[in-house]
């Protein structure tokens, strides 16, 4: 297997783009990573395309703006995880030989309010139960019994994401909020306020990756993807075909959850462990889930995220930065783009390029994205 | 509003499948789960093969109607398209003794009056009146 590197990447920022298309989004990410890796299309080997709505040949409809070169472009999703995924499957075509530069794409333009998935079988639709938040709310209810967290700690991290996301360009909400604005905003699905949620919205971001070898004659010191696993949560898990008609969970049978089982694998690949872990961009799409994703990938131990929260552990400066984008709390969630956009972060950071955000001496990444069904991926990078 | 011949209110069930209707008001509801016979899991809805251990030996199991809460949250905006019933409203995920924790409607929708470890029960009752005045008929967790 030979070692990956990022050759370049591009992004469009997150929001709501009423008068651009889809593909003009994913023009503009794409033709900024040609220009951040100083290539032309047509070294361009093979692009794999995540979106969980793009619809039919999402990537052939984005990369005709580019050029028709003929390569192979294959779609992929795992609905909120499809970035991730599609940057996984380019890295292994790279790793095992396949291809030598390969494109990551990214990309959704969404629809106002809830997500709507359309994993969920009609009669829990009917049932008012076939939408997140509500199996992401039902867990955090859960996580306050089992640990004593409060709203007020969930709001921290919300409030943390929010001045993070206000140092960020690429955000959707670029203002930083209070303790009491969070706490006291709307309710929409109980325990979690309004800005204790994501918004779903539209932006693209893409990652050209290619071999340590042939990214030797580029400007930037390329950033290696030292591990890249993905996987689904399988049965006798909390995380097992959620949003996807698969919601009841097992008493007897507990196995540990798809998020753990990836990224021990990802540090045992890598080499190292989640100490080494500078900054960690993790599924927000809930303040809760923030912490409960920390847990799982071995950042602490469970129940012991709320501590790291209180503490400021988490903050840019501190321990282990989490989601110094903004997270999607304050980037917003273009399901698609999501994975590809949490490399665009880490590498940025690891280049020393992040500015006001930038996390100080960073030299290791991780990336983790989720998405129904009870997809996953788990992404390491180092400088 | 559409009548029956009998001058009752039609009705329709939110899914196929889903639960038992009692016979009679001396009988309990119960859900219709799928049973493994190889590994023992029981699964809600029903399969045709194991999700556990991918047995394709499975049978029809009944489930509940009691359980205890095992988590809930409230809805306070606007459900998913094709949910016609009052908002808020609650949602329990509730754990059956049968060895899984079954999602599904509350009739409580105050988050006050909800206590993880509380007994529950299963009911059917109407979820909301389709377009056309029918009656959806599905299943709620009900606090004991």
């Amino acid at each position: 297997m030979r070692e990956v590197v990022i050759a370049g990447m591009g992004m469009h920022k997150f929001g709501r783009f009423p008068n651009l298309t889809i593909e003009e989004i994913g023009q503009d990410a794409v033709s900024g990573a040609l220009r951040d890796a100083g290539l032309g299309w047509k070294k361009v080997e093979a692009a794999f395309c995540g979106s969980m709505h793009g619809g039919t040949a999402i990537g052939q409809r984005v990369l005709a703006t580019i050029g028709l070169t003929g390569i192979p472009v294959v779609n992929v999703e795992t609905a909120c995880a499809s970035g991730g995924t599609a940057v996984e499957m380019a890295v292994k075509t790279v790793a095992c030989g396949q291809y030598d530069l390969v494109l990551a794409l990214g990309i959704e333009k969404a629809e106002r309010g809830f997500l709507p998935l359309n994993s969920y079988p009609m009669w829990e639709h009917n049932s008012g139960l076939g939408m997140p938040p509500v199996q992401l709310a039902l867990r955090a209810t859960r996580y306050m019994f089992d640990y004593g967290a409060t709203k007020k700690q969930f709001a921290k991290v919300a409030v943390k994401n929010r001045k993070n996301g206000s140092l960020n360009p690429n955000a959707m909400h670029q203002k930083a909020t209070t303790l009491e604005r969070v706490m006291n905003a709307r309710l929409i699905s109980y325990p979690l306020t309004l800005l204790m949620l994501t918004t779903p919205c539209e932006g693209a971001a893409a990652i050209i990756v290619t071999t340590k070898q042939k990214a030797a004659h580029l400007n930037l010191k390329p950033i290696t993807v030292a591990a890249a696993c993905t996987g689904v949560a399988q049965y006798g898990t909390t995380f097992c075909g959620m949003s996807a008609g698969f919601e009841t969970d097992s008493v007897k049978v507990s196995n540990p959850e798809v998020t753990t089982v990836l990224s021990q694998h990802a540090y045992e690949i890598a080499g190292l462990g989640p100490r080494d872990i500078d900054i960690l961009e993790c599924n927000d799409a809930t303040a809760a889930n923030e912490i409960i994703m920390m847990e799982e990938l071995g950042i602490c131990r469970p129940g012991e995220g709320i501590r790291f929260v209180d503490e400021g552990r988490t903050e840019i400066g501190g321990d282990v930065a989490v989601n110094a984008s903004g997270g999607l709390l304050s980037m917003g969630e273009p399901s698609g783009a999501v994975g590809t956009a949490q490399i665009y972060e880490v590498v940025t950071q690891l280049r020393g390029l992040a500015g006001p955000r930038q996390v100080p001496d960073a030299k290791v990444g991780m990336c983790q994205t989720a998405g129904a069904g009870g997809s996953c991926n788990v992404i390491i990078l180092i400088k | 509003m559409t009548m029956n011949l009998e001058g009752q209110k039609r009705q329709k069930l939110v899914g196929e499948g889903l639960f038992k209707m009692p016979v009679s008001s001396a009988e309990k509801p119960h859900l219709i789960g799928s049973r493994c016979l190889d590994c023992g899991e029981v699964v809600f809805p029903r399969k045709t093969l194991c999700p556990n251990c991918c047995s394709g030996r499975v049978e029809e199991s009944l489930i509940g109607p009691r359980g205890k809460l095992y988590s809930f949250t409230v809805i306070y905006q606007l459900g998913p398209l094709g949910y016609k019933g009052p908002v808020p409203y609650g949602v329990a995920k509730v754990e059956m003794p049968e060895g899984l924790r079954i999602t599904g409607y509350a009739t409580e929708n105050d988050p006050a009056k909800l206590h993880i470890d509380m007994d529950m029960e299963m009911v059917i009752e109407k979820l909301f009146d389709d377009e056309d005045g029918t009656e959806v008929i599905g299943f709620k967790f009900k606090p004991v």
